[in-house]
């Protein structure tokens, strides 16, 4: 019958043998089952240490936030209300997370940054190492200029600009009403490319 | 003002989102000017950095580590939740004492039974069960499994079996082969037997469920109309609704059988049916429907096209009640909840943005947050109350003529509940409510700003440098006396036991009499 859309009791049609066990799944976890805990710790620790990374864009904490997030998660999973797939809710769990760390890091000892990790990883790899270098030092700069803004416009930009989320699922991922998410990105985007610009203007116009 | 382009607009260009018009105009300004043409080749650059960035998998972390610190902690909280009971040494031996007792008179009860050869096992076999019972001595029987529904609307009076059940009894049990269903004369009643699969009995209708299984599902209306809406049919397995001498075979996914005084009508919304009587047959496609007055033959039946308007009424009849996920029914009881909504007959009521009934009725919902709205007398749709009901739990919500709505305390899915009398008036306008919301909200601000307790709650996390941006969002509801009717956590990021710690703190808050009011408080640190 008619399928419903944006709403709390709506299913992808497609998907349904997965919600049907993503649910059993749930139900589980509630139960307190270490097994079924496991299980969702495999199905989705890449998902949630990939999201982590390229929020924060180093991997200095990148196993304890891993950590805290499922923490979260499986103490959680009692409100998880069923209104959106388990993985957006735990992608919200990592923005939060991800949030909590950008506020703290200016009180730590700076991280390696994402690209020189990278570089170990990708020295097999076919690009040239002129290549690379040029990947890293985009990489580098597009993270310069989020590192510069406050955390919660370098989110709605991050998801908005890099992850291509819209206005309606970023709200829902931080919490705020659509109308300021649409705010807080438009002055985020003005401020993240004069960033973007003004470093190379200062940096060297040829 | 600078003649340049804002590097916001040129980075909307240089990633394709202005109009051609737009995005001409400003390549017609970068090609003249070299400032602006190196800026957009730096965005250019940036977005294919930032499109990379997008791709980024996960790096190679120690998986093993961290789950293993995981499950310590996850071990380390469960295990400090069972020792917070601490029973004393008498306790706990009194207690072994009665399960003792109870295991020994289980087992003389048993002991008992086996010697008398029958038990009252017999009379509750399930379906399947029965099948085994009836196959031939010595011929090993594939038996298939049973199926199980469960009721997720209820309006009006229902019976099962002929007895008409509280809404406890009829929202607790599965609804199995052999089940006989009656929806009063302006009730409804909907059972969910899967993702997306269900059936709805009309006002005044009856039926039974004649086969319920892996092999063959067959429901008998034996008088009225039943909706009915099968998303995924198991491999092989049938499934049919049989009226009168009339078969409704499925062959498709959504349908409405009425059939009353000896009359049939079939409705197809989606997919297929074909609809038999014996000797002749007839196929129905999506938006075609058959009408059989009484005595009159199937071979002469011919097939109409519904109009659009009852379509769609048809193809949402079952969009409301059925549940979002599926899984069985137990494990349905204990992860989903009910609302109980009490409105004026014909006053429409949406849960999520969806309607779900009219007037008074019981409604099944998946455990946590939802938004409840009804319809004032002009049929505008209220901003609605939010309502949060955990696993197990009974809400109830009563519906003004102006649409305001005002929630009931939590219970247990079968605790009847207060008398609807003595029971204080809702707002009388919107206004009111906004106005008794912001009293509340304020004196609960005033009574946790700087909070003492809360800081200390927040001690775990404060060792790890976590306090900034840490959250809690509570719904409150407060009563007249200024009592606290319900104390929900609806959102937040903090741990469990830091959460429990923080709803203690509201909890122990005390407030002066004034409005009666349900209010959204976020603690953020």
């Amino acid at each position: 019958m008619g399928r419903k859309s944006g709403s709390g009791r709506t299913a992808d049609p497609s998907g349904s043998q997965e919600i049907a066990d993503e649910a059993d799944l749930i139900r589980r976890c509630r139960q307190g089952e270490g097994a079924a805990q496991e299980q969702l710790y495999r199905r989705h620790r890449r998902q949630v240490a990939a999201n982590l990374y390229r929020v924060i864009g180093q991997r200095g904490e990148l196993d304890d936030l891993v950590q805290e997030v499922f923490v979260i998660a499986f103490r959680g999973l009692d409100r998880f209300r069923g209104e959106a797939r388990l993985s957006t809710w735990l992608y919200r769990i990592c923005v939060n997370v991800a949030l909590a760390r950008i506020r703290s890091k200016s009180r730590r000892p700076p991280a390696v940054p994402m690209s020189h990790a990278l570089l170990e990883t990708l020295e097999a790899s076919p690009p040239s190492p002129e290549q690379v270098l040029v990947n890293n030092q985009e990489r580098d700069r597009v993270y310069r200029a989020l590192d510069e803004m406050p955390p919660k416009k370098r989110l709605v930009l991050y998801l908005h600009e890099i992850e291509g989320l819209d206005l309606k699922e970023i709200a829902y991922i931080v919490d705020a009403h659509p109308v300021t998410v649409r705010t807080r990105l438009f002055y985020a985007r003005k401020e993240f490319y004069k960033k973007l610009a003004a470093s190379e203007d200062d940096g060297g116009d040829e | 003002m600078s003649r340049h382009v804002e590097p916001h607009r040129l980075a909307d260009v240089v990633a394709g989102r202005t109009s051609e018009r737009e995005a001409s105009r400003v390549k017609h300004h970068v090609d003249g000017c070299p400032r602006c043409s190196a800026r957009a080749e730096r965005l250019a650059r940036a977005r294919s950095a930032m499109n990379e960035i997008a791709g980024t998998p996960a790096p190679e972390l120690g998986w093993d580590r961290i789950g293993v610190r995981l499950y310590w902690e996850n071990s380390s909280a469960r295990h400090a939740a069972l020792r917070r009971p601490e029973h004393s040494v008498w306790r706990r031996r009194l207690a072994i004492g009665v399960v003792g007792s109870a295991l020994l008179a289980a087992g003389g009860l048993i002991a008992m039974s086996m010697l008398g050869g029958q038990t009252e096992q017999a009379d509750r076999v399930t379906p399947a069960a029965t099948a085994v019972a009836a196959t031939v001595p010595g011929e090993r029987a594939v038996v298939p499994a049973a199926m199980r529904g469960v009721v997720t609307f209820a309006s009006g009076r229902a019976s099962i079996d002929g007895a008409v059940v509280d809404t406890a009894t009829l929202f607790e049990r599965p609804i199995s082969a052999g089940t006989r269903l009656d929806a009063s004369p302006a009730g409804r009643l909907v059972v969910q037997f899967g993702h997306q699969s269900g059936f709805a009995l009309g006002p005044g209708s009856s039926l039974y469920v004649r086969r319920f299984d892996d092999e063959a599902v067959e429901l008998e209306v034996l008088d009225g109309t039943l909706d009915v809406e099968v998303s995924k049919r198991r491999p092989g397995q049938t499934f049919a609704v049989i009226a009168g001498r009339h078969r409704v075979s499925v062959r498709g996914t959504a349908f409405r059988v009425h059939h009353r005084n000896g009359e049939l009508e079939v409705a197809c919304a989606h997919g297929r049916v074909v609809v038999t009587d014996g000797s002749s047959e007839v196929a129905l496609d999506a938006g075609q429907q058959i009408h059989l007055l009484r005595e009159v033959m199937l071979a002469r039946a011919s097939r109409r096209q519904i109009d659009p308007e009852r379509l769609a009424e048809l193809e949402s009849s079952l969009d409301g009640p059925l549940l979002p996920a599926w899984t069985e029914p137990r494990g349905l009881f204990d992860t989903s909840s009910i609302v109980d909504v009490a409105a004026s007959p014909g006053q429409e009521v949406r849960l999520d943005g969806i309607d779900v009934g009219e007037g008074a009725f019981v409604l099944r919902v998946m455990s946590g947050r939802h938004k409840l709205q009804v319809a004032d007398a002009t049929g505008d749709f209220a901003a609605g109350t939010w309502i949060e009901a955990g696993p197990g739990e009974r809400r109830s919500a009563r519906a003004r003529g102006d649409g305001a709505v005002r929630l009931g305390a939590v219970r247990d899915i079968d605790d009847p509940g207060p008398g609807e009398a003595g029971e204080p008036a809702p707002h009388t306008s919107a206004e009111d409510a906004r106005s008794a919301r912001k009293t509340r909200r304020d004196q609960l601000g005033t009574a946790l700003a700087g909070s003492g307790p809360a800081l200390q709650c927040m001690e775990p996390l404060e060792k790890r440098d976590l306090v900034a941006g840490s959250f809690i969002v509570f719904d409150v509801g407060i009563n007249a006396d200024g009592s606290q009717g319900h104390l929900n956590i609806a959102e937040s990021n903090v741990p469990a036991e830091v959460e429990r710690c923080l709803r203690r703190v509201v909890d122990a808050v005390e407030l002066p009499p004034g409005p009666l009011a349900t209010v959204r408080y976020k603690l953020a640190f």
